[in-house]
């Protein structure tokens, strides 16, 4: 039973039903493979053992809920990771931040509570950019993430832990935040499926804010089905977060709860039959320059795939897509630099030894807790919304999010013959070595550029692997683009895509160390 | 009297808290005092993660003060983040409303009745903007090292009427606010109870050379800020006129600037920033969606409005032949004329009914230190109340009895009379039954009746108080009177 | 657009961030100068926002959709004050403790 930790989610959840294995058993083998792949990996800030152990012991002496039972558990007994930045209450909520290091939350997030209710066991807290600020999880206080292809390489970022964590087989799904690319760029540079939902779809209660127009909480898995099954227990409305939408109100949306009955669709049916009238846009702006040979090359081919079994490829333009980049980043830092005001040692986190006076409490306190990227978003986002810059920086920007948002209505309005989903690349290269960027943020923004537009335009992506780079054999991430609150079609077609292509499997790199044991 | 050299320009801008039960964008109660920061929750004391829900009663009464205000409502108004560290700021910023508002352009008459040599007569005051906002928490300053932070407040929810200059004197400036404050008691806005902060008030003040029949070009004016007593507005002001006139006589150069009152010396003083003009970096709040509502909406409010105050104060004294004062007190709430004309609905004595209020119902609740609007809807409802009234009109029990049981009528489900018939305490309206009372009476005090015969006829109430002891009260009083002095003056 | 030292410095002060932490003279000196440096940069990327046409164009500061009606006004205390101010640095008789206001 050591290598529970290699099945897919959904097996899992079988099994365990069944009474094949209990939950401490589960819980059991995925503590095993934390032992085997950290520290090296460095995915997680904490390790739930202890709890995890005792929860399980509780869940297997109360035994699984009965088929019928009025709460259906669907994730009974499944060990899960939180992204470090979604409040699990009593246990610590760091951000990567020295200055949240001691920081324990008294409140669960909305999203921990719903899987707390499905029945998820959680066994770590992952590691990730501070704030969710970068795109490699190098930027964390706790030090950086390896990618579990190659430790020497990032994992992306910045849900760089929850991605390398569910890829390594430390436990089998994590959730993530996606503010632009957070979750679909690690997914992409690690080979697994991330999702990240429409804006609204999911509540952000308890999830701490980096750009609140911005930020989804999503799922990371090592399969569609099962990233599937975690998206149906955290979406839905929250009245605790007023941007939550009613999507029973939405005209052509399928509810939550048809996705994972849409993405076993996508599994089962031939995939010329889910094929059948599907319009699939390829954006010129997300396939032209910029995009390494390999990534190009592999990103590709599912494409061609799609087609061969009856899907119509259409190109499309967007053109304000020249503009996201500048738009994003000056948006995201505003709003971050606002969110981050709260962070100021008066309630919490960390206070500044003896300060002079209340202003020394604000300026050491901040200064000493945040690191130099999250201080630069700050500064950013400060310069972009003070006295004589608004004008010509934050509106024009956010008219600009407008033209974005004005593209991607033409290129999926399904009535004038646009398309269902549009697909691109998630990143413009696989997973770089680690340190390579570092001393030049600009250019590492510019790694953002394929992921940030729909979190502009606040519509769905998922990412999920097309093969290995030819160069680098690390994993090359493709991105389907959705109609808002479509997450149901996205997740069909990937499922589909996911049986059209090769496996990668999983990562070698980690695995001389279990062996050795 | 010299001519006036300058004329004084004011404009106010008013903090209101409103009567909602919980604060504007989080459940905890809206509520002063407690123990400090008792009535905080993730949202309110700015926790990570923590995100706000607008409170929809907030909104309705911003629209209600809006109405009362003559404003246009703006069926679509946006919150902004406005941006500064203090301790008392959980979030680092405000949620507060820059463009556009709920609510436009209104107007105020200032009814200057109460304000003897005034310039001017009843002036229309301008209302710029209402918009809603979140209130800070507090600092006490304990001690030379520290302050202490207290966010019970923080989120109180706010209305902040902004009117244009319209202000020509201080007093103009005071008596605004206390006619505000009467007509947002009136229409259940507010607490407004000044001593705990519930308004609050800036003060926009310049001086510019004066013409008759004014005009011309403002000048650099000061603003004073949180004043809580009509008293220190007008002190602030008064201060500040002096203040600004000496300079400019002088040939100083006035700054445009923040300034505090300090109401033991009366005099205010420049709060000096280092960091210059304040630099709020305002941006919508992405986490609250605009507000948005229907016209419809906005309708079922003003038709919800009471009559207006002044109105119900002339129809009650004349109509309905109310003395002042008692029309004054039940035409202060809107909540408790509504009360009076509803029971009015139900039987036809206007002055038995306010007597009730006035004399029973307001005392107990005072007593009770409860709200009248919470006893009014548990306890005695109109319809108790109109019966009651009857009970009292039809002689069934005396007023004395009442007075006796009312505490205990508000208690039970027993109606008056039957609490009455239960202690032996209904009215006695029986000539035969009193015939006998007062033929006792007149035999046990042979003195008195004989000075009464004599001349001394204001011993009768002597003779009513007798029978009244005897009957317990019940006696029916005008009853009691005749067959005494049928008896007497035989 | 050119972003200078002190307009760095100024917009330090409203964040309130001290760049220079732990850094003194020459070195807090550089160490500025390169942050303008870096900043300039990204901001003179971010000119390129002037090339676009927005005349006319309603800003879209959230993608928010389909939100829900303000919520009812209803009171719920869930939380004690120990656990709201189990984290706080200092407190004292129930109250936050700062350096003294003023």
């Amino acid at each position: 039973m050591s290598d529970l930790y290699r099945m897919s989610l959904a097996a899992l959840v079988k099994g365990l039903k069944n009474k094949e294995y209990s939950v401490t058993e589960a819980v059991k083998s995925c503590l095993a493979r934390i032992e085997a792949t950290e520290p090296r990996l460095n995915a997680c800030i904490s390790v739930l053992g202890e709890q995890a152990l005792a929860r399980a012991a509780e869940m297997d002496a109360q035994g699984p809920p009965a088929a019928n039972a009025a709460e259906a558990a669907p994730l009974w007994g499944v060990p899960m990771g939180l992204k470090d930045i979604i409040s699990l209450k009593g246990c610590r909520n760091t951000c990567a931040s020295r200055f949240m290091e001691d920081f324990v939350p008294f409140y669960d997030a909305e999203v921990t509570a719903r899987l707390k209710k499905a029945g998820a066991v959680f066994l770590v807290k992952n590691n990730l950019d501070e704030f969710a600020m970068g795109s490699t999880t190098e930027n964390s206080c706790f030090g950086r993430v390896g990618n579990p292809w190659d430790l020497g390489r990032v994992s992306g970022g910045s849900s760089g832990g929850s991605a390398a964590s569910v890829v390594a087989g430390q436990v089998f799904a994590s959730l993530g935040t996606d503010t632009g690319g957070s979750i679909r760029q690690p997914a992409a540079m690690t080979g697994c499926v991330g999702l990240k939902p429409t804006y609204g779809r999911v509540s952000r209660y308890g999830v701490v804010a980096f750009g609140s127009s911005f930020d989804q909480v999503g799922p990371l898995a090592r399969n569609v089905e099962d990233c599937a099954r975690v998206f149906e227990v955290i979406a839905g409305p929250d009245h605790k977060d007023a941007a939550s939408a009613r999507t029973d109100l939405y005209p052509d949306n399928l509810p939550e709860q048809d996705c994972l009955d849409k993405t076993l669709e996508g599994k089962g049916k031939e995939p010329g039959d889910v094929l059948k009238g599907v319009r699939i846009g390829v954006p010129e702006e997300f396939w032209g320059a910029g995009l390494d040979a390999e990534v190009e090359g592999c990103a590709m081919s599912p494409l061609k795939k799609l087609e061969e079994h009856g899907a119509t490829l259409l190109p499309v333009s967007l053109p304000s897509q020249k503009y996201a980049l500048a738009v994003y980043y000056i948006m995201s830092s505003a709003e971050a630099s606002t969110n981050l005001a709260r962070f100021d040692g008066v309630r919490y986190g960390r206070r500044a030894r003896q300060p002079k006076d209340l202003l020394d409490l604000y300026y050491s306190s901040r200064s000493q807790g945040f690191g130099e990227e999250v201080q630069r978003r700050i500064m950013l986002g400060t310069f972009a919304l003070s006295a004589g810059y608004y004008d010509a920086y934050y509106r024009k920007a956010a008219q600009i999010r407008r033209l974005l948002r004005n593209d991607f209505d033409r290129a999926l309005d399904l009535a004038s013959g646009g398309c269902h989903v549009l697909l691109a690349p998630a990143s413009p290269k696989t997973a770089w070595t680690a340190g390579l960027y570092e001393a030049d943020p600009l250019t590492t923004y510019k790694m953002d550029l394929l992921t940030i537009t729909l979190n502009l335009v606040g519509l769905p992506g998922l990412c999920l692997p097309a093969g290995l780079g030819k160069e680098t054999k690390m994993p090359v991430g493709l991105q389907i683009m959705g109609r808002p609150f479509d997450e149901a079609a996205m997740l069909r077609l990937g499922a589909v895509i996911e049986r059209l292509t090769p496996d990668i499997g999983l990562p070698g790199a980690l695995d001389g160390a279990l062996d050795e044991r | 009297m010299s001519v006036a050299k300058w004329e004084t320009v004011i404009g106010l801008e008013v903090h209101v808290q409103i009567k909602t039960a919980s604060k504007l964008f989080c459940r905890c109660p809206n509520k002063f005092g407690g123990e400090p920061n008792t009535r905080i929750c993730p949202v309110c004391s700015g926790m990570p993660g923590a995100l706000p829900s607008l409170n929809s009663r907030a909104v309705a009464l911003a629209v209600r003060t809006g109405l009362a205000l003559g404003c246009r409502i703006n069926l679509h108004s946006v919150f902004s983040r406005k941006s500064y560290f203090y301790p008392d700021l959980p979030g680092g910023f405000q949620t507060s409303q820059l463009e556009p508002p709920i609510c436009e352009t209104g107007r105020f008459v200032l009814n200057t009745r109460n304000m003897p040599g005034a310039h001017r007569q009843n002036p229309e005051i301008r209302i710029n903007r209402i918009h809603m906002e979140d209130d800070a928490g507090k600092c006490i300053h304990a001690t030379d090292s520290a302050s202490l932070v207290d966010l019970n407040r923080a989120g109180t929810p706010l209305v902040e009427i902004v009117t244009e200059p319209d202000f020509r004197s201080p007093a103009e400036a005071a008596e605004f606010m206390r006619q505000l404050r009467q007509l947002l008691l009136y229409l259940d806005i507010t607490d407004g109870n000044m001593e705990e902060g519930s308004m609050r008030c800036d003060v926009n003040i310049s001086l510019r050379p004066f013409h008759e029949g004014g005009g011309g070009k403002f000048g650099v004016r000061s603003e004073v800020k949180n004043l809580n007593s009509f008293a220190s507005i007008q002190e602030a002001a008064e201060y500040e006129e002096e203040r600004q006139r000496d300079a400019l006589e002088s040939g100083q150069a006035l700054e445009q600037e923040t300034r505090h009152f300090d109401p033991d010396s009366g005099s205010t003083w420049a709060m000096r920033s280092k960091e210059g003009a304040p630099d709020y970096r305002y941006f919508p709040n992405p986490d609250l969606p605009p507000v948005v509502f229907t016209q419809s909406f906005v309708d079922e409010i003003a038709a919800a409005l009471p009559e207006r105050q002044e109105a119900r104060f002339k129809r009650y004294t004349g109509e309905l032949g109310l003395h002042a004062e008692e029309a004054g007190i039940l035409v202060g709430s809107a909540a408790l004329a509504g009360y009076f004309e509803a029971a009015l609905a139900l039987q036809p004595s206007p002055k038995r009914t306010a007597g009730l209020i006035l004399g029973n119902f307001l005392p107990e609740c005072s007593r009770r230190e409860v709200e009248p609007a919470a006893l009014m809807a548990d306890h005695f409802p109109p319809a108790r109340l109109a019966h009651t009234v009857a009970m009292l009109e039809q002689g069934k029990v005396s007023l004395r009895v009442l007075q006796d049981l009312f505490r205990e009528l508000l208690d039970g489900t027993d109606e008056i009379e039957t609490l009455a018939e239960k202690r032996g305490l209904l009215q006695v309206s029986d000539s035969s039954a009193l015939e006998k009372a007062v033929l006792d009476a007149i035999a046990a005090n042979p003195d008195e009746a004989a000075q009464y015969r004599g001349g001394k006829t204001k011993l009768l109430s002597f003779f009513v108080g007798q029978v009244m002891r005897v009957t317990k009260g019940a006696g029916n009083p005008a009853l009691i009177n005749e067959l005494l002095k049928k008896h007497l003056e035989r | 657009m050119s972003v200078s030292k002190e307009r760095v410095l100024y917009t330090s002060r409203l964040g309130r961030l001290n760049l220079t932490e732990g850094l003194d003279g020459a070195e807090a000196d550089a160490k500025l100068e390169e942050f303008a440096r870096r900043m300039d940069e990204i901001v003179g990327y971010m000119d390129i926002l002037q090339e676009a046409d927005t005349t006319g164009i309603e800003p879209m500061f959230s993608p928010m959709s389909l939100a829900a009606p303000p919520r009812p006004d209803e009171v719920l205390q869930e939380y004690g004050r120990e656990e709201v101010m189990a984290g706080a640095p200092e407190q004292s008789d129930g109250f936050f403790v700062v350096p003294r206001v003023l």
